[in-house]
């Protein structure tokens, strides 16, 4: 743990085992997601995962955000661009964002949809809104676009990682590597 | 993994398939590894969704095939397939005996709330009732727990193919050829030599009587199913709605100068006057008997048992009625029963599922016609 006063300079041990974990749960449903709208023969069994997973995600992000608010942050990568910088944390923040509101905007849509209320670990969520058919169409075609849109910032976050890791080799992914403390 | 691995890793990728001139440098190497994941990242997602290699069938190319010969433009607000139709309510009740099958919470349940609809098989939403011998209904049941159980129900007794890519060439061989304006018979043999079972529901349909009611008319579940009671034990399952009225058909010669409301207003003024009501009848499938392949009826021997009976107490017409905004996605099954891999069954899902979207669409967004009206 990190002595008071001293900010650690990675992500503490949750952060980096929850952003794995979503990692790994969130590109499987990008991939459930786009075969639910296109499978003949699988979607009834895509679509009880998407429920499934969507539900633990939404779980494990706030569990995460609680972690990321209460617990000290590492400190700022040194020499980058001030606004570079507001990018990054820009980005950063959308993609809490959107992993906290899709799994909202895709409940919502079933409920508003007429469709059975989603079963998470036995339980039956209450229904969030009142079938409506032009509700239900907003929400599903936002949650259409967030999802793709989230899949274009998380082709983006990837690419900046690799780079980080491969090109500039200065430390920045090992801050969110499962790895040992390198630095 | 170290620099120096992760350096020959790279080199050796690059030497053996990509130009030498890119490769240059470790980092451009790196760089094209990175633009390399994410492209075929990218590539996988875009397949999965359809909008890459158009070779294979998706739930928008079935659909956009078995409503080919609907009309253009597609009158707002209606469902795609059985579009005409009216809106039900009623109940629920089940036998001692379904418990022993199903331990669904409804089997249980002294009553369980009934939402339905009854609609013609046509794919044109303005059709006389006269113009198709395809009935079919839908029915909604809600356990007090919050589970549901959809169905939908063809007065068919099975299904044309064992596929739905069955289903879209007989929809194809069928179609009058452009030159002639007649179908071809030529077609329609190779696709009898492509699908033989076929033949079976196309003779079948040429006999089979005209129901002169709802009322009277047999719905089939079609598609196979599971049933688990509270032993765990599962059986394969298909269930008819057997109608406590009794069968009368529809003489040609009353068809004719029928109505073309006529079968709507005729339930609707008969469930006005008392419910109507159907036995739930699932049918037991032996050891030898097809499971997943829809085209095959079951003998009619199969053990079977009255599971319970639905009873249509009120109807609404369905332009403000609580079918309108519901998808009766068969798939929807509580726990006590579950769907088959029967193909035909698992592509209903996704096909319904874009009619619905279609439909709620314009309902909510977009200005409907004939001044909102539905029916």
């Amino acid at each position: 743990m990190n002595t008071p006063g001293k900010q650690p300079h990675r992500y503490n041990a949750l952060a980096r085992l929850l952003h794995w974990v979503m990692a790994a749960l969130i590109i499987a449903m990008m991939f459930i997601g786009a075969g639910i709208s296109s499978s003949l023969q699988w979607r009834p069994v895509l679509l009880d995962y998407h429920l499934a997973i969507g539900s633990c995600l939404f779980a494990l992000v706030l569990i995460r955000l609680g972690n990321r608010i209460f617990s000290k942050g590492p400190v700022a990568v040194s020499g980058i661009p001030k606004l570079q910088a507001v990018a990054v944390a820009v980005a950063h923040t959308t993609l809490y964002a959107l992993i906290a509101i899709l799994p909202i905007v895709g409940w919502g849509m079933l409920s508003a949809g007429g469709y059975p209320r989603p079963v998470f670990f036995g339980w039956m969520l209450p229904a969030l809104v009142e079938p409506e058919p032009q509700l239900y169409s907003l929400l599903h075609i936002a949650h259409v676009v967030l999802a793709y849109a989230f899949f274009a910032l998380i082709m983006i976050h990837l690419a900046a990682a690799l780079g980080h890791a491969w090109i500039k080799k200065d430390g920045v992914f090992s801050r969110m590597g499962l790895g040992s403390d390198a630095k | 993994m170290s620099d120096t691995q992760h350096r020959s890793s790279i080199y050796a990728l690059g030497e053996s398939r990509l130009p030498r001139f890119i490769l240059t440098s470790p980092r451009s190497r790196a760089a094209l590894a990175i633009v390399l994941i994410v492209a075929s990242l990218a590539l996988a997602l875009a397949y999965l969704s359809g909008s890459l290699g158009k070779d294979r069938l998706t739930s928008s190319g079935v659909l956009d095939a078995v409503t080919s010969d609907a009309p253009h433009p597609f009158p707002a607000g209606f469902r795609r397939a059985h579009g005409k139709g009216m809106c039900f309510q009623g109940t629920f009740e089940p036998s001692k005996q379904a418990r022993m099958l199903s331990s669904a919470a409804l089997f249980s349940d002294q009553s369980t709330p009934v939402l339905g609809r009854f609609s013609l098989g046509s794919g044109d939403p303005r059709v006389a009732d006269n113009s198709t011998r395809s009935l079919s209904i839908s029915l909604l049941l809600k356990e007090a727990n919050g589970s549901e159980w959809r169905m939908a129900l063809l007065n068919d007794p099975f299904f044309p193919t064992a596929t739905v890519e069955g289903l879209l060439a007989m929809g194809a061989a069928f179609a009058p050829d452009p030159a002639t304006m007649e179908p071809s018979q030529e077609r329609i043999e190779s696709f009898y030599q492509s699908y033989p079972e076929a033949r079976k529901y196309i003779d079948w349909t040429s006999k089979a009587p005209w129901g002169s009611s709802f009322a009277v008319t047999q719905f089939n579940s079609i598609n196979t199913f599971v049933f688990i009671n509270a032993q765990g034990e599962r059986r394969f399952v298909r269930w008819a709605l057997r109608p406590h009225t009794p069968f009368t058909t529809w003489p040609e010669s009353e068809r004719e100068s029928a109505a073309a409301d006529a079968l709507f207003v005729e339930v609707r003024n008969r469930i006005e006057k008392e419910p109507v009501r159907w036995d739930l009848v699932v049918a037991v499938a032996a050891q030898e008997d097809p499971v997943n392949d829809p085209s095959q009826p079951w003998p009619e021997n199969r053990e079977s048992v009255v599971a319970g009976v639905i009873s249509i107490k009120s109807v609404s017409e369905q332009a403000d009625g609580a079918c309108r905004d519901l998808n009766f996605d068969p798939t929807i099954v509580p726990e006590g029963i579950e769907i088959s891999e029967d193909p035909v069954l698992r592509a209903r899902s996704g096909v319904y599922a874009k009619s619905f979207n279609l439909r709620e669409n314009e309902i909510g967004l977009q200005s409907l016609d004939a001044g909102g009206t539905h029916q």
